[in-house]
């Protein structure tokens, strides 16, 4: 069963890229393990992450897609890890910018959050 | 089916009065607890990976982490062993580099996370924070000077006593005549730590068994006799 995915359009990612550090790991890095929670969430702008069932990989993302923002807020452990790939570029949200831009309605990516049906 | 996982808060953490945040009010921590996670790492999990950039902080409830950094001739040499109330990324995070070592659970541990972005902001609103973490960065730094020192002035064999004498204090746990050391490292890890080869610490170890200074429970290693290892270590305490 695949993990269902958020992609981001054009906008929304020039967005991320305008107003948040773009991060390139070297190496590949586990972000978050199998049943943790995200420390947190993750926009890849470009390269790949890799979802992890019992140390495999199982799924393979590319560009403009954003995870794990719901369990980050809400708590919830994921079901599959995340390895971000070498030389990918990613923007992460932590709990302090995604508090920040729940309240601020003018954000591009607002409604991407809102979508989100978020608990907390 | 996920297992159900329990947090803790900043205000109930065990390890509240060794860490950074010690200082603050409960209504202060409550701030922290809400923008922190915790999560649980397995031994062998990897907090963070060298080369790599920070993001934020991390401050261990419980448990044992190894900081290490690989050589270009991809050997292993620990820098130093982490446990509660430490806090993990800080001078990479401060200093705006990439991080210079990993960070390996060895023993499972519970570890918290705070973004970068609220770090920065706790440390204009509480300088207790501030304090505190320098507070550790200056033994952190004295540790890492009686390290140098020690590599270049004494013998493997003194090194190893001074290592003993490290765990029995942040580790040790008196128990029938004798202190057990909470701490479980391999031979390899031990190795890197007093900066000699496997087959010396093997060697050295068994003297010290021989000597009456140590003895072995399985994995267990329990200390006996202080005084001999203080001799052997060099040291004035």
């Amino acid at each position: 069963m695949k993990e269902k995915l958020n992609i981001l359009n054009s906008e929304e990612v020039e967005s991320l890229k305008e107003d948040y550090e773009v991060l390139t790991f070297p190496n590949d890095f586990d972000l978050v393990y199998e049943n943790q929670i995200p420390s947190t969430g993750v926009a890849l702008i470009k390269g790949q992450i890799e979802l992890i069932k019992k140390s495999r990989p199982t799924q393979l993302i590319e560009d403009n897609c954003l995870m794990g923002i719901k369990q980050l807020l809400e708590e919830q452990p994921v079901r599959l890890g995340c390895r971000i790939k070498s030389n990918s570029q990613i923007v992460l949200l932590g709990k302090s910018e995604i508090f920040s831009l729940l309240k601020n309605k003018d954000s591009k990516l607002f409604n991407v959050l809102k979508s989100l049906k978020l608990e907390k | 089916m996920q297992k159900p996982f329990k947090s803790v808060d900043c205000e109930h953490c065990e390890s509240r009065d060794k860490g950074i945040f010690c200082d603050l009010a409960d209504g202060d921590l409550a701030s922290v607890s809400h923008h922190k996670v915790m999560n649980h790492y397995k031994k062998g999990q990897t907090i963070f990976f060298q080369g790599n950039p920070p993001f934020g902080l991390y401050c261990i409830n419980s448990g044992k982490i190894k900081v290490s950094k690989i050589g270009n001739d991809g050997k292993e040499s620990i820098i130093r062993i982490a446990g509660a109330g430490d806090v993990l990324g800080h001078r990479s995070l401060f200093s705006k580099e990439n991080y210079s070592a990993s960070a390996t659970v060895i023993e499972d541990s519970a570890i918290c996370f705070l973004d970068k972005n609220y770090i920065y902001s706790a440390l204009k609103e509480n300088p207790s924070i501030a304090l505190n973490l320098i507070h550790k960065l200056s033994r952190d730094m004295g540790a890492a000077e009686n390290r140098n020192a020690s590599m270049s002035q004494k013998n493997a064999r003194e090194r190893l006593a001074e290592l003993f004498l490290t765990f029995k204090k942040n580790y040790g746990v008196e128990e029938n005549g004798r202190c057990r050391l909470e701490i479980k490292l391999n031979r390899d890890e031990i190795a890197s730590l007093v900066g000699t080869a496997n087959e010396t610490i093997i060697r050295l170890i068994s003297e010290f068994r021989e000597e009456g200074i140590l003895e072995q429970d399985g994995k267990v290693i329990y200390i006996v006799d202080e005084e001999k290892l203080l001799e052997f270590a060099n040291l004035d305490y």
